[in-house]
């Protein structure tokens, strides 16, 4: 079986304008099959935009972009294999949530038998098998939320396009939404913006960093934060300046911050090619030759100091 | 949109179908059906009811009432009698109503003379004369009722975003022509329960004409209804198309439609050129479609249909070249 090595996406110098304002300017990066692929960047870098252009809901002004290997121009051609999730789409307040999912459902092939069939499985995944025969009206920001999701995951899309899915949800339905996302990374590409670093460093291989229109950064997790991660650790007590003195000297670490101690991140530097495990085991090592056992340990948010360093601002709001 | 712009006619289907649910659960649809049931029952009742009222007082009050005032007329007392008397009064003014603007070449204004004499005994005498002066009324004001039900076709959707969940699923070809065609049904189903009421009524209470007559004109009027509608649904889709809000394409569709008969009538007393005006949209043409030459019914029934394509074709061009 051959393996498939077509970008899901493959994006060529998009440039997108308002107006007078620069929404795009010469984006380019692939995202790879079969990734799970975070759009980062500060509000109104572009990542909406970017993605609307990939839907065909806008039309870039110049470049070109493939969608699993179609011209974006026919992307409409690749129904049910393509799915998005768009910021701020609303339903239709008066029609049955049902009827419209089993509407656009339908669109994409199957008889109205097999779509309501997949219709009511995806409500009940969201949490939304109850409001089936409620309009959109009654339902609230997150909830709608929930519903954009399940029709992004009607069918069996090969890629699926996620605008901040869980922008506005409460912790618990956030990670339902992200769980969910996790279940479908090994049958689908899966594209997501978000604001939250944690949450594409959880989710995604693969990352983009927009600023300003622009890409400034492109890869994957792995290789971005290799130079720059971050190990959180926390102590049964605070360590003395001499304990402090011994983490500073190891290898591979550059800084040890107290947060609230007996809370610390370590950040390291693994540029000379140590690798991670290795790195936080010299940790572990160290800190068990003074007697101190880590309560937990967890690793940093290294892609959050790659983003500050790339966009030379706070995180994105 | 497709590169191909293909029409898939199952998703046509499901489009339209899933389009006229909606605007009847919306209420713009069901707005749509109640204006233009009051509006075709108000000009039948405007029509007929005085008729009905002035045969019932000639039957009541017999022929010696008020002999003084009524020498030389005898006020009639069945409806037969006074729709005869109604259209022998009101013929000079339908003839006037009918006639094109006076040409200064004298052989033609003399044709057209004859043709509109021709055109005025065939609505009055030939034809049911009141069913006649209920489809021109219908026929005048049914462009100015249609954008009721026909602005919101894309432009709610387009800004609340809700096309976004279409658009990776169709081509945009088939959102916008199922559209179409959705309120197309929706306003000739519309038209066709006010003929069918207003016949109804014509043959089983009225009862001046014969059944046949009432039923063939009513079918003509109908179509002649249908072939109207249609440019104007399309000059409506045009405008939904170009704006994100309803309310903005309400305003537009009426400024237009209505505009473009009150340029030309106004316009008309600077410049009688301003007349054609009128052949921006089918206003200059429509009447034609009650008119008594079938060859005449067909080139206009072709012609609003051209109308038709060409809005039609504007519309899907801007819905498929803009962001949505």
């Amino acid at each position: 079986m051959s393996v498939n090595t077509t970008p899901a996406i493959r994006i060529s110098n998009i440039s997108k304008q308002f107006g007078r304002f620069k929404a795009l300017e010469n984006v380019s990066f692939d995202v790879p099959p079969n990734s799970a692929f975070g759009v980062l960047g500060p509000n109104g870098a572009g990542k909406t935009t970017l993605f609307s252009i990939a839907a065909g809901f806008l039309k870039a002004d110049s470049g070109s972009m493939e969608v699993l290997g179609h011209p974006v121009q026919q992307v409409s051609d690749l129904r049910g294999r393509v799915s998005i999730l768009p910021q701020d789409a609303e339903f239709q307040r008066n029609t049955p949530i049902k009827d419209q999912l089993v509407f656009l459902r339908m669109l994409e092939g199957p008889d109205r038998t097999t779509a309501e069939r997949e219709v009511e499985k995806s409500l009940e995944l969201v949490g939304l098998g109850e409001y089936a025969r409620r309009g959109a009206r009654v339902l609230s920001h997150g909830m709608a939320k929930r519903l954009g999701i399940a029709q992004a995951f009607l069918g069996s899309p090969e890629l699926i396009i996620l605008d901040e899915p869980t922008a506005g949800l409460d912790p618990a339905n956030a990670k339902q939404i992200r769980d969910l996302i996790r279940s479908l990374l090994s049958r689908a590409t899966i594209v997501v913006s978000s604001h939250n670093l944690a949450e594409i460093q959880e989710l995604c291989d693969h990352v983009a960093i927009l600023d300003h229109g622009k890409v400034v950064t492109a890869g994957s997790v792995a290789a971005l934060t290799s130079a720059a991660r971050e190990l959180d650790l926390r102590l049964p007590r605070v360590l003395t300046e001499e304990e402090l003195a011994r983490l500073r000297a190891l290898p591979s670490v550059v800084a040890v911050v107290a947060k609230t101690p007996p809370d610390y991140v370590l950040k390291l530097d693994l540029g000379d090619g140590t690798d991670w495990d290795t790195a936080v085991g010299r940790v572990l090592a160290s800190l068990l030759e003074v007697g101190v056992v880590p309560r937990r340990i967890s690793e940093g948010q290294s892609l959050e100091r790659h983003f500050l360093e790339v966009t030379g601002k706070s995180t994105p709001a | 949109m497709s590169a191909r712009g293909g029409i898939d006619s199952r998703q046509l289907g499901l489009i339209c179908s899933h389009s006229l649910r909606h605007s009847m659960r919306s209420g713009s649809g069901l707005v749509f059906v109640l204006l233009a049931l009051f509006f075709g029952l108000t000009v039948a009742q405007a029509v007929i009811s005085p008729i009905e009222a002035i045969a019932s007082f000639g039957a009541s009050s017999g022929p010696s009432t008020f002999p003084s005032q009524n020498q030389g007329f005898s006020l009639p007392d069945s409806p037969a009698d006074v729709e005869r008397q109604v259209v022998q009064f009101a013929r000079p003014v339908v003839e006037w109503l009918l006639a094109p603007p006076e040409s200064d070449d004298p052989a033609r204004q003399r044709e057209v003379e004859v043709a509109t004499e021709r055109w005025t005994d065939f609505v009055l005498d030939d034809r049911p004369a009141l069913l006649s002066a209920i489809l021109f009324i219908m026929v005048f004001g049914m462009p100015l009722l249609i954008s009721f039900g026909a602005f919101n076709q894309t432009s709610g959707d387009i800004g609340s975003k809700g096309l976004r969940y279409q658009l990776l699923r169709t081509d945009r070809a088939n959102i916008y022509y199922g559209r179409l065609l959705a309120t197309s049904i929706l306003v000739i189903a519309v038209q066709a329960l006010v003929v069918v009421i207003v016949a109804l009524y014509l043959g089983l209470k009225v009862q001046i004409y014969d059944g046949a007559a009432i039923a063939a004109w009513s079918l003509q009027g109908f179509l002649a209804l249908v072939f109207l509608s249609l440019p104007y649904v399309a000059v409506c889709a045009w405008i939904s198309a170009g704006v994100d809000s309803p309310m903005v394409s309400l305003v537009l569709c009426k400024l237009v439609i209505a505009g473009v008969l009150l340029a030309a009538v106004v316009g008309q007393l600077a410049s009688e050129h301003l007349y054609k005006l009128l052949y921006l949209l089918p206003w200059g043409i429509q009447n034609h479609l009650l008119a008594p030459d079938v060859s005449t019914v067909v080139l206009t029934a072709v012609a609003c249909l051209g109308y038709t394509a060409a809005f039609a074709w504007l519309g899907a061009r801007k819905f498929r070249t803009r962001d949505l």
